[in-house]
């Protein structure tokens, strides 16, 4: 309903992709199941933020009513940002992003949450039950050009331990644009050899290959020697290791 | 709330030494095939005279939201059917084992030698009902066939290991993975995350949700997709020894969610050399939605819009 009222607010000659993509935000926000599935995660935080409350103003009252004021405050600060950015999206801008990030400190700043609120539905939806939600969770990180090493830790996350195949095989296009960092480097090379998929298994070797990641060879040496792996990835393996010479 | 925990454990032992008299069960007048694959589904119950079957109906706690049906076997198949029911009926038979059977030379569907009768050998499975998710397990590994009749919105995670897949009208979030096994789906919808190892993947998605992300892989079948005609959908085709056919029309993109991998990214490394070896193609259709992956890695991707 938010997002209708916002829409109505949009004067004529929003650039259709920003739009589109706050469009494509509010849907993901309204599709996230209310009890939010990383629910553990978002207490830390908030007991972070109490924390620091605590320190600031004791004597402090009953923890659990602070935590549902706190959980309150929280809810109403996302749908403020969330109606701050849909105001600002439509504060008939034209011209690029990048361009306009630089002409109001208020407008980055609101791209900036933006970005932090989409990096939280993308980590959301990571977390959550259905195998075709994380999937969408995964490419989600692919739109945020700045992820944090949060983010970059959930893909490295379920590329390791996701139970279904599909979710730790989308994982690699993601993780792909971090193939510089160093986590993701130690991250994929372990995996390889992890796998119990050997449609994985090649993908991960393709992104040695794509990544130029000399370090894996190694491991695909010991994959092209291991009996027991699958003939396909002992292949690969070999292939492998040859493009990276 | 949180305190009331609704269980409803059914164990079933198909240890007995008469076989069981489903004779009283309703039966079709259908073939005495098992699931049959990979063409029409088989119907839905087995015949009257089938030994070694158990028949099992299991109520959800809340009839009005959609169930959940999870099951993990080792061996045997699994066949779910949506059908204009509440309950969830569950019938299960001894199967003749792993590997290409002859259809009619089940172990169960052999008469007896003349004077003698069939003990059922131990083994069942359970069945077990917590807030609409409906567990399945079958007890040490041995082959049982399952046939099972669930409310049209139902949510699927089936797992089988030595067993094919067959699901028919079933709308909901299915997570289908066999290894050794076929995965046949037809007239579902909602979403599918499908995979198979060793074997062949047909779906035809009747209904997608919208905004669902989809996938449908495997390592040494084809994967044949069926999708409505309107469907909005970017899409993410690979094979890697085999060819991509579709008859959409595909607007042809590159990297649908996943933009190119950032060159700096690679330079900031020392290491410029780019070798391309992505050979999938990203394509929307009907001007683009949730991301569709399919991918084999021997075998042919078959997209194809409903006729």
């Amino acid at each position: 309903m938010e997002h209708e009222k916002l829409s109505r607010l949009l004067p004529d000659g929003v650039d259709p992709a920003e739009s589109e993509a706050l469009d494509a935000t509010w849907r993901m926000l309204g599709a996230i199941d209310a009890p939010a599935p990383d629910a553990e995660r978002m207490r830390a935080r908030l007991d972070a933020v109490i924390d620091a409350v605590e320190h600031a103003h004791a004597p402090a009252r009953p923890r659990a009513f602070r935590s549902y004021v706190l959980q309150g405050l929280a809810a109403a600060a996302l749908v403020l940002i969330g109606i701050g950015i849909g105001w600002f999206a439509g504060s008939g801008r034209t011209a690029p992003s990048q361009a306009l990030a630089g002409s109001s400190p208020e407008l980055a700043a609101m791209r900036s949450e933006m970005h932090d609120l989409r990096e939280m539905v993308s980590l959301s939806l990571m977390q959550q039950q259905s195998a075709s939600e994380r999937i969408k969770g995964v490419s989600w990180s692919g739109q945020l050009d700045r992820p944090s090493g949060e983010l970059v830790s959930a893909l490295l996350d379920a590329l390791m331990h996701d139970p279904n195949v599909n979710v730790r095989l989308a994982t690699i296009d993601a993780l792909e644009r971090f193939a510089s960092r160093d986590d993701v480097r130690r991250g994929t090379i372990q995996a390889v050899e992890r796998q119990p998929s050997p449609l994985v298994q090649i993908a991960l070797i393709d992104f040695m290959v794509k990544t130029n990641e000399r370090e894996s060879a190694p491991t695909l040496r010991r994959l092209a020697m291991d009996p027991q792996a699958n003939d396909a990835v002992r292949a690969r393996a070999a292939w492998g290791l040859q493009q990276l010479g | 709330m949180t305190n009331m925990k609704k269980i409803l454990g059914y164990v079933l032992v198909l240890a007995s030494l008469v076989a069981v008299p489903v004779a009283a069960q309703p039966s079709p007048p259908a073939s005495p095939e098992p699931p049959a694959l990979p063409q029409a589904p088989p119907p839905a119950q087995a015949p009257a005279s089938e030994a070694n079957t158990q028949r099992v109906s299991v109520a959800l706690s809340e009839p009005s939201r959609p169930g959940t049906i999870e099951m993990d076997i080792v061996m045997g198949s699994i066949m779910v059917r949506g059908m204009n029911r509440r309950d969830i009926m569950i019938e299960a038979r001894a199967g003749a084992g792993p590997g290409p059977r002859p259809p009619r030379r089940r172990a169960g569907d052999e008469p007896p030698p003349a004077g003698l009768r069939r003990l059922s050998q131990s083994g069942g499975f359970s069945v077990e009902e917590e807030r609409n998710i409906v567990s399945i397990d079958v007890g040490p590994p041995r082959s049982i066939d399952f046939v099972i009749e669930v409310p049209v919105g139902t949510n699927l995670d089936l797992e089988t290991v030595m067993g094919s897949i067959v699901v028919d009208g079933v709308e909901g979030e299915l997570e289908i993975e066999s290894v050794n096994g076929t995965v046949m789906l037809t007239n579902v919808g909602g979403s599918v995350v499908a995979h198979t190892v060793n074997g062949k993947l047909t779906a035809t998605i009747a209904r997608p949700a919208p905004q669902k992300a989809m996938a449908f892989t495997s390592m040494n079948g084809s994967v044949d997709v069926t999708l409505p005609a309107a469907v909005k959908a970017n899409l993410k085709l690979r094979s890697d020894q085999g060819d991509v056919y579709t008859d959409f029309d595909l607007q042809l993109r590159r990297g649908s969610s996943n933009p190119n991998p950032n060159p700096d990214d690679v330079r900031r490394n020392g290491r410029a050399r780019v070798i391309d070896v992505d050979n999938a193609i990203y394509g929307s259709v009907n001007g683009g939605g949730p991301d569709f992956e399919m991918r084999t890695f021997n075998g042919n991707v078959y997209v194809r819009k409903a006729k």
